[in-house]
């Protein structure tokens, strides 16, 4: 089976003040489907390449409703979709990810 | 914004029992900014079920006030000026008319969304043209960082519905994301 994720830990992030929108990159490439994992408020979005892996994931909210929810709601949404469990690994390497000094700083300012 | 511009033809009665514009009760023009306020539309609608309690089927009745009270938060668009309008006619008129492009003073497509375009096979023109005329406007209640509403524009494009989600406030629209529907 192949990884539900193209690559194990995001390649970068982006924040977008403007839109409080957070997203984080697994692969630069080619979207072939983009899922509405939750498409209320907050939003949740995840980008799949044409293997169906996911190359990315952009929620909607992120000082609104906090890294914590986003964490939560993807993986449980995740699980939903794919009918895969994230592993605590894989969740606690977006938390460290999103923990660094540079995205501290984005998400205070 | 100071319009004074009645945004609703609203009825009640005066000293005498008599039916009169609302606005002349109370002796002043209803001021656009008090579009916000619905209380007085939903007064209008439950004195109109009562006046026809009995006349129109069950649907259109008290337990069906939801139905006029959602199309009272519509009814200007509508282009009714009282809630004794908003019959089928002007219901099914609403419904198939293309959603009038609003009228913003700008709109603004963040760096986000020009990046995400570039993945996800949309262009800037694309976003622009979907909010400028969509297919479909969704105003939810959800507020966004600098207190707007949240809009979500749809347009179909060769089979495809792109969706952008959007701010809207002071006539502004702050594009925050789009992508295709699948």
């Amino acid at each position: 089976m192949k990884p539900i994720f193209a690559n194990p830990t995001p390649l970068k992030y982006s924040y977008n003040p403007k839109g409080d929108v957070l997203y984080l990159t697994f692969a630069k490439e080619k979207v072939a489907k983009t899922f509405e994992v939750l498409k209320d408020w907050p939003m949740v979005l995840v980008d799949v390449n044409d293997q169906s892996q996911i190359i990315g994931v952009e929620y909607i909210g992120v000082k609104q409703f906090g890294i914590e929810v986003f964490m939560r709601l993807l993986r449980e949404r995740v699980k939903n979709l794919f009918g895969v469990e994230l592993t605590d690994e894989e969740v606690g390497s977006f938390m460290l990810f999103l923990k660094t000094p540079e995205a501290e700083l984005a998400l205070a300012s | 914004m100071n319009s004074t511009k009645p945004f609703l033809k609203l009825f009640a009665q005066n000293h005498a029992g008599e039916l009169v514009p609302v606005e002349l009760v109370r002796g002043q023009p209803v001021p656009v900014e008090l579009a916000d306020e619905r209380e007085p539309i939903l007064t209008e609608v439950d004195r109109y079920l009562d006046e026809y309690a009995g006349q129109r089927s069950v649907s259109y009745t008290r337990g069906g006030g939801y139905v006029l009270r959602s199309w009272a938060n519509d009814i200007t668009e509508m282009e009714c000026t009282c809630v004794q309008e908003v019959e089928t006619r002007h219901c099914q008129a609403w419904f198939n008319a293309p959603s009038p492009m609003p009228p913003f003073d700008s709109i603004e497509l963040s760096d986000h969304v020009s990046q995400r375009g570039l993945q996800r096979g949309y262009t800037e023109r694309h976003a622009r043209d979907c909010i400028e005329n969509p297919d479909h406007i969704e105003k939810t209640q959800e507020l966004g960082l600098k207190g707007g509403l949240i809009w979500k524009f749809r347009k179909l494009y060769m089979g495809r519905t792109l969706l952008i989600v959007a701010e809207v406030y002071k006539n502004t629209c702050y594009a925050i994301t789009a992508y295709w529907l699948q």
